[in-house]
């Protein structure tokens, strides 16, 4: 049996709540998908949601902390997750990536690399994130390149 | 995360890390490599075939490592996670090109 309903995790704003993130994943990718597909598609969203997740905690939230809500839907093509926090505004298309070798920055490069589709919004007061993993390995893409996802997709 | 650390001259160490190397446990990394380079350790092999997984805070610990020890003359050399997954970051973020890697024993 495969259940494909929304499915959603609340998690408190810190670096450690973020480990729940892969183990949810994989549990949501086993019933919506089968084992088959847990592997990689659940690693490779692991990843860029661990990351996005991680920036919202220290960049967003800071030490007033938070929650950050997220949204699984399985389908039959991969997965898409929506992110929900309730930092200030934030455009990942001001963001450059790193062009030399530094310590931190990685993060929103990573999350290009990782989706088919990035897209954040802001509704009520809250940054919308919505993250689109397919299937297939995804396509490269740079700052202020992010991928619409359709109105309309869940 | 556990760390445990070797040194086999006063000046080449060997940090082993296994589990998950993320924004929770990278600090605990930065500060070994710290204590490391502030003993005279200038060849450091940090040894990532047990990690299960890194993510870019982890990453930012090995970077700043490898920075402060070619500063001062030496290298920070990295043995292989054994998972793609683990190794995932270093291939998206070009990391794989800069550090020097080995193959696990």
């Amino acid at each position: 049996m495969r259940l494909r309903d929304p499915v959603e995790l609340v998690l408190p704003a810190t670096t450690l709540s973020t480990r729940i993130i892969g183990p949810w994943l994989k549990a949501v990718l086993e019933v919506g998908h089968g084992p088959e597909l847990a592997t990689d598609l659940g690693s490779r969203a692991e990843l860029a949601l661990v990351e996005l997740c991680n920036n919202v905690v220290v960049h967003g939230y800071g030490e007033e902390g938070g929650r950050i809500g997220l949204v699984a839907r399985v389908d039959d093509d991969g997965l898409t997750v929506t992110v929900v926090d309730s930092c200030p505004e934030f455009d990942p298309a001001t963001v450059a990536e790193p062009e030399q070798v530094q310590v931190h920055g990685y993060g929103l490069m990573i999350i290009r690399k990782l989706t088919d589709g990035f897209d954040v919004g802001r509704e009520d007061g809250r940054n919308r994130w919505r993250l689109r993993f397919t299937t297939s390995q995804p396509t490269q893409v740079g700052p202020g390149s992010e991928k619409r996802i359709a109105h309309g997709d869940p | 995360m556990e760390i445990r650390s070797t040194s086999s001259t006063i000046t080449v160490g060997r940090v082993i890390v296994d589990g998950r190397l993320d924004a929770t446990s990278a600090p605990d990394l930065r500060r070994a490599l710290t204590d490391h380079v502030d003993r005279g350790i200038v060849d450091l092999v940090v040894d990532l075939a047990a990690v299960t997984f890194i993510d870019s805070a982890g990453l930012a610990a090995l970077v700043s490592g490898m920075k402060r020890l070619r500063q001062d003359g030496g290298d920070l050399r990295l043995v292989r996670p054994a998972t793609a997954d683990a190794f995932r970051v270093f291939e998206l973020t070009r990391f794989d090109r800069v550090f020097r890697f080995t193959e696990a024993n």
